[in-house]
């Protein structure tokens, strides 16, 4: 039978040792960010009713267990999505790009948070930091990316091919080999060949 | 009578300055950086097999993410743990420092801390950034006085993006002792003999030094400036009748405080059992340690000569002496009294100075505190009884604990009955100051045919 008492068991217990950390957040909202933005993600990507609720229900778990990594089950659900779209330059891809990479970080912190404990707000900044500088970089690779070789989305002009792009990845290796032989082969003279 | 100036009252204070740990973490992948590093994988290969670069971004950020927290590996170094007590609590608070230096690559720390202010309850958890971590200030309860556990601490490190974080360091047990309160006392009784040739006390005999005593005929070796002519000419019959002033010599006494210890009982009956300990109210040894603090202070204020002796313990004694370092040395030893595990039996009461006051201090739950009070009773000693037994709160008491409890008292009302039949006094130290210092008011006035 459910009894009142237990509820007494999710409310954080008060941090009276510590009283200096002022700005902080319980541990279930932490616990709870992944989950709500898990579900908001599924409501963006999915409008047919049992996928959603698939989703939705990965989401709960989420908040329910974070021991059990429903959370990078979610992302790949989430990734899922694309499949019966195609490749182009879409402002969703970028929300869903930006949204599992957030999951990500949400849940890794959410992974460690206490219960029932408090998570000083403090401690968000460098992920977050972290979050933003990645965000930055595979944001505009991928508007690159998706402009020089997905198709657009009335159709399939596509500025360059993946033939063009095989010549340039040689050329890549090419370089890189260099960049690595090159020291080495300077160490090797100066060593006199030993 | 004599009385003691009464002083302001001290706070208690913790006795052990600080505790130091080096804790070596051991740290491991967290299934979380698994996990992203599995999502990356898997959506790479999707990519790579459906033909599709919106799958292979997705799997980017995470690369990025798991390829940066692996070059940012924390060092395996040792973290340093320093929590270092203040001295001076502030209603029943008592601040503390924590510094807790992480090696390098650690993102934040997770703290736990447990059986706070030894009151058991649930342990508190917090995240906190490395930094902050190096310098937080906090404060524990301390209800009680004595050896305390102040908390348990442990704590895990989290590297970056939480992706390597350490196995939980600790626990590292934080105690201190915490010092009792002083109360003033100004009435202070005086035992039946007062003993040696100096101190504050006026004794029997007549002797230099005290106040006036009585006028005397003149007798070989009574000095001629203690004649009182104005005596001599009212009293004289005879040509050559002399009248001398006498006063009184000074002696000290010497008080021997007894406590009680092997017994902790708080307000609660409830709590009343072997292992539940004394809750947030005052426990009976609280009262006692105040009780025999503010005994000993008054005393050696005073002047007199004070000993210890802990009933539970051989090894707890500290000889009867006077002085500022010998108070600090009695309080040190009043301090540190707690519960014995082994309650010691003893055949006879121990043997103490002739002549002394003897203060027992005790819950007279059963017979032994009792029985040594009576046997110095019965050796001539003046006893006075502090009976430190907190009020009973019979609240959340079941039934048969609230008989038991009963039954219990009225064996301790049968106990106090035969020891004050047997000539020892009795003084409750849990009234009122004003009812407690009109009983020891009282008891100064008692005289005892002191000699």
């Amino acid at each position: 039978m459910f009894d009142l008492r237990d509820l007494s068991r999710l409310v954080p217990v008060p941090l009276r040792v510590l009283p200096e950390i002022h700005a902080r957040i319980p541990g279930f909202v932490v616990r709870l960010a992944p989950a709500v933005l898990g579900a908001f993600l599924c409501f963006f990507v999915y409008r047919q009713p049992v996928l959603l609720t698939i989703g939705l229900l990965l989401s709960v778990l989420v908040a329910i267990a974070p021991a059990w990594l429903v959370a990078w089950v979610l992302i790949v659900f989430l990734a899922a999505s694309r499949l019966p779209a195609h490749a182009s330059l879409e402002w969703r891809f970028f929300v869903l790009l930006f949204g599992v990479h957030l999951l990500d970080v949400l849940a890794r912190v959410a992974s460690v948070a206490p219960a029932r404990g408090w998570v000083q707000l403090a401690a968000f900044a460098r992920p977050m930091r972290r979050f933003a500088v990645i965000q930055l970089c595979v944001q505009g690779f991928a508007a690159v990316a998706l402009w020089l070789l997905a198709p657009s989305a009335d159709g399939d002009k596509r500025p360059l091919t993946w033939g063009f792009f095989g010549v340039v990845g040689a050329v890549a290796l090419v370089v890189v080999t260099f960049l690595l032989a090159a020291p080495l082969l300077r160490e090797r003279l100066r060593t006199g060949g030993e | 009578m004599s009385a003691a100036q009464p002083s302001a009252r001290p706070e208690p204070i913790a006795v052990s300055p600080s505790v130091s740990y080096n804790g070596e973490p051991r740290w491991s992948v967290s299934p979380a950086a698994a996990a992203g590093v599995a999502v990356a994988v898997v959506l790479a290969t999707a990519g790579l097999a459906l033909a599709r670069i919106d799958f292979a971004l997705l799997a980017l950020p995470f690369a990025i993410a798991a390829g940066w927290a692996w070059d940012r590996r924390p060092e395996t170094r040792a973290s340093t743990l320093e929590v270092r007590l203040d001295a001076a609590p502030k209603a029943d608070q008592l601040p503390f420092m924590l510094a807790l230096g992480s090696p390098q690559g650690v993102d934040a720390v997770v703290l736990r801390l447990s059986e706070v202010g030894g009151l058991g309850g649930d342990a508190q958890e917090v995240v906190v950034t490395a930094d902050t971590a190096r310098h937080l200030a906090g404060q524990v309860p301390v209800p009680h006085s004595g050896p305390r556990q102040l908390m348990r601490l442990e704590y895990r490190l989290l590297g970056f993006d939480a992706a390597r974080n350490s196995q939980p360091v600790g626990p590292v047990e934080v105690g201190a002792v915490i010092r009792p309160r002083h109360t003033a006392i100004t009435s202070l009784p005086l035992p039946l003999r007062l003993t040696g040739l100096t101190g504050s006390h006026n004794s029997a005999r007549p002797g230099d030094g005290g106040d006036f005593r009585d006028v005397h005929p003149f007798a070989p070796g009574d000095r001629l400036r203690r004649v009182d002519w104005k005596a001599t000419a009212r009293r004289g019959r005879f040509d050559g009748d002399l009248y001398v002033r006498r006063t009184a010599a000074l002696a000290d006494a010497t008080v021997l405080i007894v406590l009680d210890s092997r017994d902790d009982v708080g307000e609660r009956v409830a709590e009343w059992s072997m292992s539940a300990g004394v809750g947030k109210s005052a426990g009976s040894l609280d009262i006692a340690r105040e009780a025999a603090s503010s005994i000993a202070a008054g005393y050696i204020r005073a002047g007199d000569r004070v000993g210890f002796q802990d009933l539970a313990s051989r090894a707890r004694m500290v000889t009867a002496g006077g002085g500022g370092r010998h108070l600090s040395r009695l309080l040190r030893a009043i301090e540190r009294t707690s519960p014995a595990d082994v309650a010691l039996q003893r055949r006879r009461a121990p043997i103490i100075t002739p002549g002394a006051l003897v203060y027992v201090l005790s819950t007279f739950l059963d017979d032994e505190a009792g029985r040594m009070a009576a046997m110095w009773r019965a050796d001539g000693h003046r006893v006075i009884a502090v009976d430190v037994l907190p009020v009973a709160d019979l609240s959340r008491t079941r039934s048969a604990q609230r008989i038991a409890h009963r039954i219990v008292m009225m064996e301790r009302a049968d106990r106090m009955r035969a020891l004050r039949a047997r000539g020892v006094e009795i003084v409750r130290w849990r009234d009122p100051s004003s009812s407690r210092e009109s009983r020891l008011l009282a008891l100064t006035r008692v005289r005892h045919g002191r000699r």
